[in-house]
């Protein structure tokens, strides 16, 4: 008799563990709790539950990370969550791997995208990108100090690692047209010759294999910001060359959203524009990079 | 034994042996502890930083930043609620469905046991990380959203549950027929069978086999770090370890939290399984 009682309490228990909704700490229900969840405009049904859900990868920083209490810190953090103040309502943040983030097709899980994303051609026919961008970035070469490697020309025939679905791996393929940058950020005119690409799931990634003494690869392509990170952290690599070309890193938003993101993208681009003209993301870039990097360069 | 002997030489000589199996058995347990403690010394001192010289050569050992571990270990270890959370969710729904698995298994109808060995050659014929990505982006397609821990527990809960149908099966399968037999001719219907004789003491035998599935669940949980949206061990030493480049001291936390939960549930496993086994116990 005991023991049924044992088999239907690990049935029971079962059956609850299907249907009912557990929400941890950083995660997100997406389906449930949605106030006006009828509401064909993402900004309206936004601003009706007073709250946006924001992606970000916590693993890049100073962009974006985690700090030893798990809140969220970074540049990208704070632009994020000056948009939401802005828009009147509170931020919650969402972690998906990147490439998740890049591929589109959300599933209305989050709301968009504050993730120094760069405006690429090949984006842009799954996400809307908000206009201007936020901040831009140099991409950086940089090389393990006892590689050899000190110029530019000493790249060509080298293995070099960037982060997978980065515009970084685009580049090095020579897959320019899909980046569809502007001409005049892009500061080189190619990518350094017989390249052997090893893409890893994130940059930090690459500058750690590098730390940890493997040699499959001596140098990798990133954000000037994150090889500055890793320089300061004392990790042993130094800058190669001339950063390559500009990118123009946006807020993102999910083309297939199953509401309507028009009046959505419109008014972010707007904080935006705002952001910019008082000030605010000079001083965030101040803040984080120790230099402003919101002017565009290209101008 | 000869009947000449007299009954006292006879136990004396039983406690001479008893005594010396106890001695073996009291070393065998000190040498065991001994090796332990001895592995994790030089485990130990294998991440101690420091380098040693030996007859002219040397020997380096990792080095790591104590004071990333010191302020990072803590927001690492906060995931281990929720790794055992998703095991004991995901073991739960796993028993159950190997329970109706294994009822179709052995159903006497076809479409049930096609629909069971269906479901157990899909589940086995394809890798758990497939499944969990899967489940996480393949869902959402066809409208179902579904949090990464739904997500993670259904994809969990469905792959163990295919391989524990066999287990439940074979706990079902070593009820004595004479058991069923009995029941039938009081008169009790093919459920009541099942419900009151067959399965609590199938229960009995599948319960330490599903201990040890839980056991293995508590690491397999950590592929669910992949949809991003599940803070356990594994998510939140990567993201510490990625970010700070010292994904080697984050990860090395993770793994010393698994191992020590994984160490406290074999512990109980063990307890349980000797309550179960009481009264059933051969005399020696």
């Amino acid at each position: 008799m005991k023991h049924s009682v044992v088999l239907y309490l690990l049935t029971a228990l079962s059956i609850m563990g299907c249907v009912t909704p557990v929400t941890p700490q950083g995660s997100s229900e997406s389906t449930t709790g949605n106030v006006s969840s009828d509401a064909v405009d993402l900004l309206a049904a936004i601003l009706g539950r007073e709250s946006i859900r924001i992606s970000t990868d916590a693993n890049y920083a100073p962009q974006s990370f985690l700090d030893e209490e798990g809140n969220f810190k970074g540049f990208d953090v704070d632009v994020a969550k000056e948009i939401a103040r802005r828009l009147g309502v509170e931020v919650e943040f969402v972690t998906p791997d990147w490439d998740l983030i890049t591929a589109g097709n959300w599933g209305d899980q989050w709301d968009m995208s504050v993730g120094s994303m760069t405006v690429t051609k090949a984006r842009q026919e799954v996400l809307a990108f908000a206009s201007p961008p936020y901040y831009y970035t140099p991409a950086q070469f940089a090389a393990a100090d006892d590689s050899g490697i000190d110029t530019m020309a000493d790249l060509n025939g080298q293995s070099i690692c960037v982060g997978v679905s980065t515009t970084y791996e685009s580049w090095l393929m020579g897959d320019i047209e899909g980046l569809g940058l502007p001409p005049a950020s892009l500061y080189v005119d190619g990518p350094p010759k017989d390249v052997k690409i090893t893409p890893l799931s994130v940059d930090s990634d690459c500058v750690q294999q590098l730390q940890a003494g493997r040699d499959e690869f001596k140098a990798f392509l990133s954000s000037q910001t994150v090889v500055e990170a890793a320089m300061a952290e004392g990790v042993t690599i130094h800058k190669v060359g001339t950063p390559v070309f500009s990118e123009h890193l946006a807020v993102a938003f999910d083309k297939n959203s199953s509401r309507d993101i028009a009046s959505l993208v419109e008014k972010v681009s707007m904080i935006i524009a705002e952001m910019h003209a008082d000030g605010t993301l000079s001083g965030l870039s101040m803040q984080w990079f120790g230099e402003d990097l919101t002017v565009d360069p290209t101008k | 034994m000869n009947s000449v002997q007299s009954d006292g030489r006879f136990t004396e000589q039983a406690d001479k042996i008893l005594a010396s199996q106890r001695r073996d058995a009291r070393r065998f347990t000190a040498g065991v502890r001994l090796t332990y403690a001895v592995l994790l010394l030089v485990l130990a001192y294998a991440f101690s930083g420091s380098s040693l010289t030996l007859a002219g050569l040397q020997f380096n050992t990792i080095s790591l930043d104590w004071t990333f571990i010191r302020s990072h270990w803590f927001f690492i270890f906060n995931g281990v609620w929720l790794t055992i959370l998703l095991s004991v969710l995901s073991i739960a729904l796993a028993t159950a469905l190997s329970l109706l698995g294994a009822l179709g298994r052995l159903s006497k109808s076809a479409p049930a046991y096609a629909l069971a060995t269906f479901y157990i050659s899909l589940i086995r014929g394809t890798p758990l990380l497939l499944q969990v990505v899967f489940f996480f982006l393949a869902l959402p397609q066809l409208g179902i959203r579904l949090s990464g821990i739904t997500a993670g527990v259904l994809a969990l809960g469905l792959n163990y549950g295919a391989y524990m149908t066999e287990i439940m099966r074979a706990g079902i399968q070593s009820v004595d027929v004479g058991q069923r037999e009995a029941a039938k001719a009081m008169g009790m219907t093919q459920t009541q069978i099942m419900r009151f004789v067959v399965l609590p003491q199938a229960l009995r035998l599948v319960i330490p086999p599903i201990g040890n599935q839980f056991i293995a669940m508590l690491k397999d949980t950590s592929l669910i770090s992949v949809t991003g949206f599940v803070w356990e061990l594994l998510w939140r030493a990567q993201k510490q370890g990625r970010a700070n480049f010292r994904s080697l001291e984050a990860l090395l936390i993770a793994a010393i939290f698994y191992w020590i939960i994984t160490i406290i549930f074999t512990a109980f496993q063990a307890q349980l399984e000797r309550r179960l086994s009481e009264g059933y116990r051969t005399a020696l």
